[in-house]
């Protein structure tokens, strides 16, 4: 019974987000994985906000049922303005061996991180931060009470923190009846099959397709990604960050390559989304919406530039608005005072690049990637500039800059425990996006014998 | 044919051995053949990735009883839960124990999510008469009316009402309106 009501939740979730990805979505044939990747990241987002947003009117049984509603209302509207993208939805093909045996390796993998999700405990953060919030919202049928966010005497860890994982999970235990930290670690293996056909959907697109199907296998050779404190398996929002940062890089590329207003408008969704996720989102949307704007600029196009960032801004605008109304405290992990911290602190750059640099290194996290994503750059300065490779590695670079230099601003006693507690946690952003690019800059043997044999099927 | 595989079959025969080495670690049910047969490659994993060790059985409360297991009694979730359920809204639980102790933060943060929608009070003890630490003051107009002792004894007062609920913990009813730092005095 239990599984058949998850199953309605998820099903209707789905509905929500197919309905907003059709709406979306460039007007192009659609692959199966991206449209349920987009579809499940924005029933995610649809989900949350609508419960946030109708929690003020209604709650219990009535809040999920406005809720519902609304989800089947926004499907209907997508199946009524595309419905022949249903149709016309490119399936997945497994001709050649390889992709036969990568196919068995991703399945291999996605029953290890779902049995990994159900079997192992949530962390810390992910109890206490963002189930406790889910918890919370669901003995309240469904919204989070106004009085939890200015938390009197500070017992609550981080009121202030974005809603989408935990109302995402409380609209599970609503529909379930009651909450479960086991149950709800069910949701992160759907995050990881995202990231999947993601990654898959990115490489086809940008890459060789036969590379997707291995790139796809290579995420589970990341261990951060479905192991360990913020990763698929742990309950952090840090995977399902990462899997909606993969998502707006994804369609800033196809803006940069193609110039499709609908790739703009979808990344302006997912990317806004980054910031009701988790609060370093704002920092992800900021070096999203600073790529956009270059080639908006360059295309002339600030109407259609302020419309895309529009969401974003709205949503953090309000989002802060609320919590000034609320009274809720602000995170305390660094300090206020921007610039005289940033004189006091500049001695500490050594130490940060220090334990910035050894996080890259730590094997046991993230495998090989980051040495990895280093030749991949260096590849991309060997050959010709390809703007969209440039901007996909900017999109991964920036980002750890920033990630980087907040530690001067730390609050904690030593800037290293800071940086080892967290980092990791951070560059879990960037890496699936990091992965992207190292498929895509394959070393030339496998990209010569690709083109030899693409020649080949053209001539027949 | 065999160089143009080599790179993604190496990598496919990898991801295969590492899930293998995972699903024996990791599966409560495999777990009897992984010790019997592949206990060094376990342990090796485990090096590598210790998070695989914190498996569990599933269950509503799993991840919080997990917390909460170094308090050595059943179904430790449910019982910190209850010690809050029949508390008035203006009244509250009051947390004490050896702020040094590494247990100590884990134990009444967990608390402290168990109780909602009361918000408990903590206070910290330091070794005898070097007072105490009020990390969490009860909120205004809020009464302590339970104080829970983890691995510390009650004051002298309070000792004869106290209830053992497990080898580190401690129960006591507070009557009367009590300075809520005088909890540590012994």
């Amino acid at each position: 019974m239990d599984l058949l009501l998850l199953a309605i939740a998820l099903l209707v979730l789905l509905a929500a987000g197919f309905g907003i990805a059709l709406l979306a979505l460039p007007e192009r044939r659609l692959g199966v994985g991206e449209t349920f990747a987009m579809a499940f990241l924005f029933g995610c987002a649809f989900v949350s906000l609508a419960s946030f947003c109708l929690g003020f009117f209604f709650a219990g049984g009535l809040l999920r049922g406005a809720s519902t509603a609304a989800c089947l209302v926004i499907a209907a509207l997508g199946l009524r303005a595309r419905r022949e993208g249903l149709r016309e939805l490119v399936w997945p093909r497994f001709e050649r061996r390889l992709d036969q045996w990568s196919l068995l390796v991703v399945s291999a993998q996605m029953m290890v991180v779902t049995l990994a999700c159900y079997y192992i405990w949530l962390g810390w953060d992910a109890l206490l931060i963002w189930e406790f919030k889910a918890r919370i919202a669901f003995l309240n049928g469904g919204a989070l009470p106004l009085d939890y966010y200015p938390n009197p005497n500070g017992i609550w860890p981080h009121t202030s923190y974005p809603l989408l994982l935990p109302l995402t999970e409380a609209w599970f235990y609503g529909w379930l009846g009651r909450p479960d930290q086991a149950l709800a670690k069910l949701l992160f293996p759907l995050f990881y099959l995202a990231a999947l056909a993601l990654l898959g959907t990115g490489v086809a697109r940008f890459g060789q397709r036969r590379h997707a199907w291995p790139a796809m296998a290579a995420l589970f050779l990341v261990p951060l990604a479905w192991l360990g404190e913020g990763s698929a398996s742990s309950g952090y929002a840090d995977f399902p960050l990462a899997v909606f940062q993969l998502a707006a890089v994804l369609y800033l590329l196809e803006y940069w390559e193609q110039d499709t207003a609908g790739a703009l408008r979808t990344m302006s969704a997912a990317a806004a989304a980054l910031i009701w996720v988790k609060q370093e989102g704002v920092i992800l949307w900021s070096c999203l919406a600073l790529l956009a704007a270059i080639r908006a600029l360059q295309r002339r196009e600030p109407r259609e530039l302020c419309l895309a960032l529009l969401p974003g801004a709205l949503l953090f605008g309000l989002w802060r608005l609320f919590l000034d109304v609320v009274a809720a405290p602000r995170w305390t992990d660094f300090q206020r005072t921007p610039l005289r911290t940033l004189f006091a602190s500049a001695n500490l750059a050594m130490e940060i690049g220090r334990g910035v640099g050894s996080e890259f290194l730590r094997l046991n996290r993230f495998g090989v990637l980051w040495p990895g994503f280093l030749g991949a750059l260096v590849l991309q300065l060997r050959g010709p500039l390809r703007p969209a490779r440039a901007i996909l590695s900017l999109s991964v670079l920036l980002p750890i800059v920033c990630y980087s230099g907040v530690y001067l601003f730390s609050n904690w006693g030593s800037v290293s425990s800071h940086i080892a507690s967290s980092f990791s946690r951070l560059l879990l952003h960037v890496a699936p996006s990091a992965l992207l690019l190292i498929v895509l800059s394959m070393p030339a043997p496998f990209r010569r014998k690709e083109t030899r044999a693409s020649r080949l099927e053209q001539k027949n | 044919m065999a160089g143009r595989y080599s790179a993604p079959i190496a990598i496919g025969v990898g991801g295969i051995l590492v899930m293998t080495a995972a699903l024996l670690a990791g599966n409560h049910r495999l777990r009897p053949f992984a010790r019997a047969h592949l206990k060094p490659l376990k342990q090796m994993v485990l090096e590598v990735f210790p998070d695989l060790a914190a498996v569990t059985e599933g269950g509503a409360d799993a991840s919080s009883d997990r917390f909460l297991q170094h308090l050595r009694i059943d179904q430790p979730s449910e019982r910190l839960r209850a010690m809050t359920t029949d508390l008035a809204p203006n009244e509250t639980l009051l947390f004490v124990g050896p702020v040094i102790d590494p247990t100590f933060t884990q134990t009444y943060r967990t608390a402290a999510y168990l109780s909602w929608p009361r918000q408990i009070a903590v206070l910290g003890c330091n070794a005898p008469g070097a007072g105490a630490v009020a990390l969490h003051p009860p909120g205004p107009g809020v009464a302590i009316r339970r104080a829970l002792f983890y691995l510390q004894q009650p004051p002298e007062a309070m000792a004869p009402g106290a209830r053992r609920i497990g080898p580190a913990i401690l129960l006591t009813d507070v009557s009367e309106r009590t300075e809520w730092i005088s909890f540590c005095s012994q």
